[in-house]
C-alpha cells in the first residue's frame, strides 16, 4: 500500500470561524435535522404507530412538540445569524451573501474552479459561491419559518397575544399563497428543495477539502483552516 | 349539544299541524337553549333569548335568493327540526320570498319580492344562496352574467337590487360565500361569491350545505343584540367558525396517539381511528361540525367514517382536493404531480449532480493533487 506523501505546499492556520459562528451552524444543523425527520412524519405518518388504547400515548403529539421546539431553536438561531451578519465583531458577512456584481464575479470564478481545478483566491470566511448558496438556503429557511408559523397558529387558541402576534405578522403569507392548503404544500416542497440544497452544500465542502487540501470542512468544528503560503 | 333538546324524532303529520297552530313552550325553550349553546353564551342567556325572540316587535323579514347552486342549503334549512321548519318560517322569521318553498309563482312571486323590499326597506335580511356568474356567454345578444337569469334579470342585477336596501346580507353555503364548485378551475361562467359580485361586505355561513343551526343562531344573535356576531377575517361568525374541526374532533385522541386509518375498512377504521392519512381536512377547516353535527345532531362526515373535505373554506373544491390526500397536487405546465414526486426528483437531481462531479473530480485528480503531480514528473 502506497503511503500518501504530505503536500509540499507550505500552509499556515487561519482562524476563520469564531465560537458563535460555529454554534449557530450546529444549532441550525441539529434543528433542521429534527425538523426534517419530524416534519416527514407529520406530513405522512409512517413506521411508528400507537398500539392499543389511545389514552396514554402521544406519538403524533410528541413528534409535533419536537417539531415546534426545533423550529423555535432554528428561528432564534436565524435571528442571531441575521443580527451578526450586520453587527458581528468577528466578521460581518452580509455583503458576501448578496448578489452584488463583485460577488457574482467571484462566484463564477469559484464555480469555474470546480471544473478546471485552478485554485481560486483565499477567502477567510466563505467563498462567494457558497455565499450565494447560503443566501438561497437562508431564504428558504425564512420561507419555512413564515409558512410554518401560519400552520402552527391554526392549532393555537384565538384571542391570545401569541397567536395574535403570529396572525399580524404572517397572515399575508396565506393570502399570498391562496389558502392554508397551499401554505402546507409550499412548506412541504420547500423542504425537499432544501434537502437538495443541503446535499449540494455538504458535497461542496467535502470536495473542496479534498481538492485544495486546506482542511476547509474542519473550520466549522475547530474554527481554523489552512492558507497556502506564497 | 343538540342532545340538550328533547330528541330528534321526526314529527308526524299530526304533530306538524299542531306545531303550525302554536309552538309548545318546551320546544321553544329547547330551541333557545340550542341557540345559547351554539352562540357560546351561558345558560343565563336562555330566558333573554326567549324574550328577544318572543318580543321581537316584528319577526325579521327575510328575502331568500337563489343563484347558481343546487338548493342544498334550502334543503338543509327546511330539514332542521330544532328549530323546526314551521318555527323558522312561521314563528321566528318572516320569510317573505323564497323561490323554492313559496307557494306563489310567476308574477305573484315577483310582486311578493317587490312588496317585501318596499315594506321593509333597509330592515330586511337578504339571505343569498349560490354564486353569481359574471362571464358573458357566447352569442350575439348575450350580456354580462347571462349564464344565470331569473325573471328576466341576471343574477348580478337581482343581487345588487335586493342587497342594496338590505339591513344585512347573509350568504349561506359555500357557493354564496366563496363561489363554490362552479367558481373552481376552469370556472367557465366566471362565477364568484356574493361579496365579490356586489362589492359589499357580507356575513358568511359557508358549508356544503351550511348547518341551519348556525344561520338561525346568527339571526337570533341579531334579535338578541341588534347586531351580527363577531366574524373572522373571511366574514364567518366566530362562534361557529372560530375553531377547527380538528380541535374538537371525537377522533382527536387517535391523532395524538399516532393511530391512523390506512384504508377504508381496515382495523383502524373499525376502531374509529384518525382519518388524517385518508386526507381528512379537519386540521385546516374552521367549522363547528364536530360540536353541533348535522341534521339535529344525527351525524357528520368524520363520525360516519369519512374525512372532512373542508367545505367551509374558500375554494375548497380546488384547494382541498385531492379529498383523499393530504396535500394538493403540484400543477406545472402540462404535468400534475404529487409534491413528493417533485421533491424526490429535485433531491435525485442534486444527488446525481454531486455524484457526477465527484467522479469528474476523481478522474482529474492529477490536476490538483501535488503529490500525484510530483510523481508524474
Amino acid at each position: 500500500m502506497a503511503v500518501r506523501e504530505i503536500s509540499p505546499q507550505k500552509k499556515v492556520l487561519v482562524y476563520t470561524r469564531n465560537f458563535t459562528n460555529r454554534l449557530i451552524h450546529w444549532a441550525t444543523f441539529f434543528s433542521v435535522l429534527v425538523l426534517m425527520i419530524t416534519g416527514y412524519y407529520i406530513g405522512e405518518p409512517t413506521a411508528v404507530y400507537g398500539q392499543g388504547e389511545a389514552y396514554n400515548q402521544f406519538i403524533m403529539a410528541d413528534i409535533r412538540y419536537y417539531h415546534f421546539l426545533a423550529a423555535m431553536v432554528l428561528d432564534v438561531s436565524l435571528m442571531i445569524w441575521f443580527y451578526l451578519a450586520f453587527m458581528s465583531l468577528h466578521h460581518r458577512y452580509w455583503k458576501e451573501m448578496l448578489p452584488l456584481p463583485g460577488t457574482i464575479k467571484g462566484a463564477a470564478e469559484v464555480a469555474k474552479s470546480y471544473l478546471t481545478f485552478k485554485k481560486p483566491p483565499f477567502y477567510a470566511h466563505f467563498d462567494p459561491f457558497d455565499g450565494l448558496l447560503f443566501m438561497v438556503l437562508i431564504l428558504f429557511m425564512v420561507m419555512q419559518m413564515l409558512t410554518g408559523f401560519q400552520l402552527y397558529v391554526q392549532a393555537l387558541p384565538a384571542d391570545y397575544w401569541w397567536s395574535e402576534l403570529i396572525h399580524v405578522t404572517t397572515d399575508w403569507v396565506s393570502a399570498l399563497l391562496g389558502g392554508s392548503q397551499h401554505v402546507r404544500l409550499v412548506h412541504h416542497i420547500m423542504q425537499w428543495i432544501m434537502v437538495a440544497g443541503i446535499i449540494i452544500h455538504v458535497y461542496l465542502q467535502i470536495a473542496k477539502t479534498i481538492i485544495w487540501q486546506d482542511g476547509h470542512i474542519g473550520q466549522i468544528v475547530g474554527g481554523y483552516k489552512f492558507r497556502d503560503v506564497e | 349539544m343538540c342532545q340538550l333538546s328533547s330528541g330528534f324524532s321526526p314529527k308526524s303529520s299530526e304533530e306538524r299541524v299542531k306545531a303550525l297552530a302554536g309552538l309548545d313552550r318546551r320546544d321553544f325553550l329547547s330551541f333557545c337553549s340550542i341557540m345559547a349553546a351554539t352562540l357560546g353564551l351561558s345558560p343565563s342567556f336562555i330566558p333573554k333569548i326567549a324574550e328577544a325572540v318572543e318580543k321581537a316587535a316584528r319577526r325579521p323579514s327575510v328575502i331568500w335568493l337563489h343563484f347558481a347552486e343546487c338548493s342544498g342549503d334550502s334543503e338543509a334549512f327546511i330539514r332542521s327540526s330544532y328549530p323546526s321548519t314551521e318555527e323558522l318560517i312561521l314563528n321566528i322569521l318572516s320569510i317573505d320570498y323564497h323561490e323554492t318553498i313559496m307557494a306563489a309563482s310567476g308574477e305573484a312571486a315577483e310582486a311578493a319580492l317587490q312588496k317585501a323590499m318596499t315594506e321593509n326597506k333597509g330592515k330586511y335580511i337578504a339571505v343569498c344562496e349560490g354564486a353569481i356568474p359574471l362571464a358573458t356567454p357566447p352569442g350575439p345578444n348575450a350580456k354580462k352574467g347571462d349564464y344565470l337569469t331569473i325573471g328576466g334579470k341576471t343574477g348580478l342585477e337581482l343581487a345588487k337590487e335586493v342587497c342594496a336596501d338590505a339591513a344585512a346580507v347573509m350568504c349561506v353555503g359555500n357557493c354564496a360565500s366563496f363561489g363554490g364548485v362552479q367558481a373552481q378551475r376552469p370556472n367557465p361562467t366566471g362565477a364568484v361569491g356574493i361579496e365579490e359580485a356586489i362589492g359589499k361586505p357580507t356575513l358568511k355561513i359557508p358549508g356544503c350545505p351550511h348547518n341551519p343551526v348556525n344561520s338561525v343562531a346568527t339571526i337570533v344573535n341579531f334579535l338578541l343584540l341588534g347586531s351580527f356576531p363577531k366574524t373572522d377575517n373571511l366574514g364567518r361568525p366566530l362562534f361557529a367558525y372560530g375553531k377547527r374541526i380538528h380541535d374538537h374532533c371525537p377522533r382527536r385522541a387517535h391523532f395524538d396517539a399516532g393511530q391512523f386509518v390506512e384504508e377504508f375498512g381496515d382495523e383502524g377504521a373499525k376502531n374509529g381511528w384518525c382519518l388524517y392519512k385518508m386526507g381528512c381536512k379537519g386540521p385546516e377547516t374552521y367549522h363547528n361540525c364536530s360540536m353541533v353535527e348535522y341534521n339535529d345532531g344525527t351525524s357528520w362526515p368524520v363520525k360516519a367514517g369519512h374525512g372532512c373535505i373542508g367545505c367551509s373554506e374558500p375554494n375548497f373544491w380546488d384547494n382541498m382536493s385531492p379529498f383523499y390526500g393530504r396535500l394538493p397536487n403540484v400543477i406545472l405546465p402540462g404535468v400534475e404531480a404529487t409534491a413528493d414526486k417533485v421533491g424526490f426528483t429535485l433531491v435525485g437531481a442534486a444527488a446525481v449532480g454531486a455524484a457526477a462531479h465527484g467522479v469528474y473530480t476523481f478522474m482529474n485528480r492529477k490536476k490538483f493533487d501535488p503529490t500525484l503531480k510530483d510523481k508524474e514528473e
